[in-house]
């Protein structure tokens, strides 16, 4: 058998290789990588969660009677008891750089990823 | 074959590694958010050492909370506006800190040129209305014609060695400025310990009010994203590319409620004790320092598009506005800035 040094199977395995490759380290390039859900209470963290491993909707309730539903990719204030419900209004957070704050409960559910650079750095209102 | 097979493998797997790992392995950067002045604070900081630029985050929340708690509260207690105001006799000339003094009068500067719809002097009203505590209620016209006469900064007094007087029954109210004065505190704080020295750049945001500060890891430029009136806490309608800054927004949004199907918002028009009528629904104010950016906004809300003009060219800051039918005006040094990224608002030239 006469063997190339670059075959044309050679080619498109290498084309498919890399392209394979490219769909891994695009993602992690473009912020929806590693979303972590990073919630505190007071200042103190009281739960971190890798957003890509919850596999089923599961509820996080804190001890302040905040309830939390994580669900894959997102995350959101089920229940609280404060009086205007602006956390719950904040609906399910996804991307990085997103929050929802309880004021009266001093609970904070914030969206961190390593290379969030697609998101701006800031929201005013 | 199979062997080349592996090679190709092993070669784009280090090269994949080797990608992904120079993504992540630069400058450092740090979130922080939590609760302080009654709103949500976040701190995000890009700098090389990271035991200081946690330090860093935890200075530039605490500063905040402690300008709130023992300066510029005018509920708290503990607070010298609280103490100031709750003085027997207020018409009676009281020295008070540069910090205090220093704010009250930016502030009272800036409102002087909103034609009476803004003061220093208006917890009389946004007491009345439960701003302040969010316990919102209608009162009746008898209330507010009582607390109008109470609003207004012509009986307040700051005299130049720090001395304030005002008339009884005023109440001095920094509320519409303190998060912007929040986000001057935490760029003084980082630039006194930490800028500069192992923080490269900062992004902090107080309620809504934002302070850039160095720059960001990629470039030169921060990206804030203006809020969608009406959208969720989230989403944002357009981005702004700017370098040290500082942004505010008034929107109506913003701490509003419904009583007998009626929506009222929290921007009062001193001059009707009534929420401003508009057709505006927010003005985001880009200008050089917190205080300003924050009181700016409001007072654009509050004066409309043709008066804000004016006064912004007095303070060389730069306005965003957006109206109830989703048009958008710019001022001229923002509009290189700005992208529109939702479809449904339109920018128009003006």
């Amino acid at each position: 058998m006469k063997r190339k040094c670059f075959s044309k199977t050679d080619f498109f395995l290498i084309a498919a290789v890399l392209l394979i490759a490219l769909a891994f380290w695009l993602p992690s390039l473009f912020g929806n990588g590693d979303v972590t859900a990073e919630v505190t209470v007071d200042g103190e963290t009281v739960l971190k969660l890798d957003l890509q491993t919850i596999d089923a909707p599961r509820e996080f309730p804190l001890d302040n009677g905040v309830v939390l539903l994580a669900e894959k990719q997102s995350i959101r204030v089920l229940s609280a008891d404060c009086p205007d419900k602006l956390c719950v209004q904040a609906g399910a957070l996804s991307r990085a750089g997103e929050v929802a704050v309880c004021v009266p409960n001093q609970t904070v559910v914030a969206l961190h990823t390593a290379n969030g650079q697609s998101e701006p750095d800031a929201i005013t209102y | 074959m199979q062997k080349r097979i592996g090679f190709i493998f092993a070669l784009v797997t280090a090269l994949t590694l080797f990608l992904c790992g120079c993504v992540g392995a630069r400058t450092k950067t740090l979130s922080k958010t939590a609760v302080a002045m009654g709103s949500a604070v976040t701190v995000k900081l890009a700098g090389e050492d990271e035991t200081q630029i946690q330090e860093a985050v935890d200075a530039v929340i605490e500063s905040v909370q402690t300008l709130d708690g023992t300066v510029i509260s005018k509920n708290a207690p503990s607070a010298e506006l609280y103490r100031l105001n709750a003085r027997e006799n207020p018409e009676m000339k009281t020295p008070v800190s540069d910090e205090l003094y220093d704010a009250l009068q930016r502030t009272k500067a800036i409102y002087a040129h909103s034609e009476g719809k803004a003061a220093l002097a208006s917890g009389a009203l946004t007491t009345l209305w439960g701003i302040d505590t969010e316990a919102f209620r209608v009162p009746s016209q008898e209330e507010i014609e009582a607390a109008k006469a109470l609003c207004g900064d012509k009986t307040v007094e700051l005299s130049e060695k720090g001395f304030v007087s005002f008339r009884k029954g005023q109440i001095l109210n920094l509320g519409s400025v303190g998060k912007g004065l929040a986000c001057d505190k935490g760029v003084q704080t980082l630039k006194n310990a930490y800028f500069g020295k192992g923080v490269t750049g900062a992004v902090i945001s107080v309620g809504g009010s934002v302070a850039t500060l160095g720059s960001p890891e990629t470039g030169e430029r921060w990206t804030v994203g203006i809020r969608d009136p009406y959208g969720t806490a989230n989403a944002y309608f357009a981005t702004l590319r700017v370098g040290e800054t500082f942004l505010s927004t008034s929107g109506t949004y913003e701490k509003q409620f419904t009583e007998n199907g009626k929506t009222y918002h929290h921007l009062l028009d001193l001059t009707t004790g009534y929420p401003a009528e508009s057709t505006l629904c927010s003005v985001t104010v880009c200008a050089a320092g917190g205080l300003e950016s924050d009181a700016l906004s409001t007072l654009c809300f509050l004066v409309g598009e043709e008066r804000a003009r004016e006064v912004l060219e007095l303070y060389n800051a730069e306005a965003v506005f957006v109206y109830t039918d989703k048009t958008v005006h710019v001022t001229a040094g923002l509009r290189d800035a700005l992208t529109v990224t939702d479809t449904a608002y339109r920018l128009e030239a003006v």
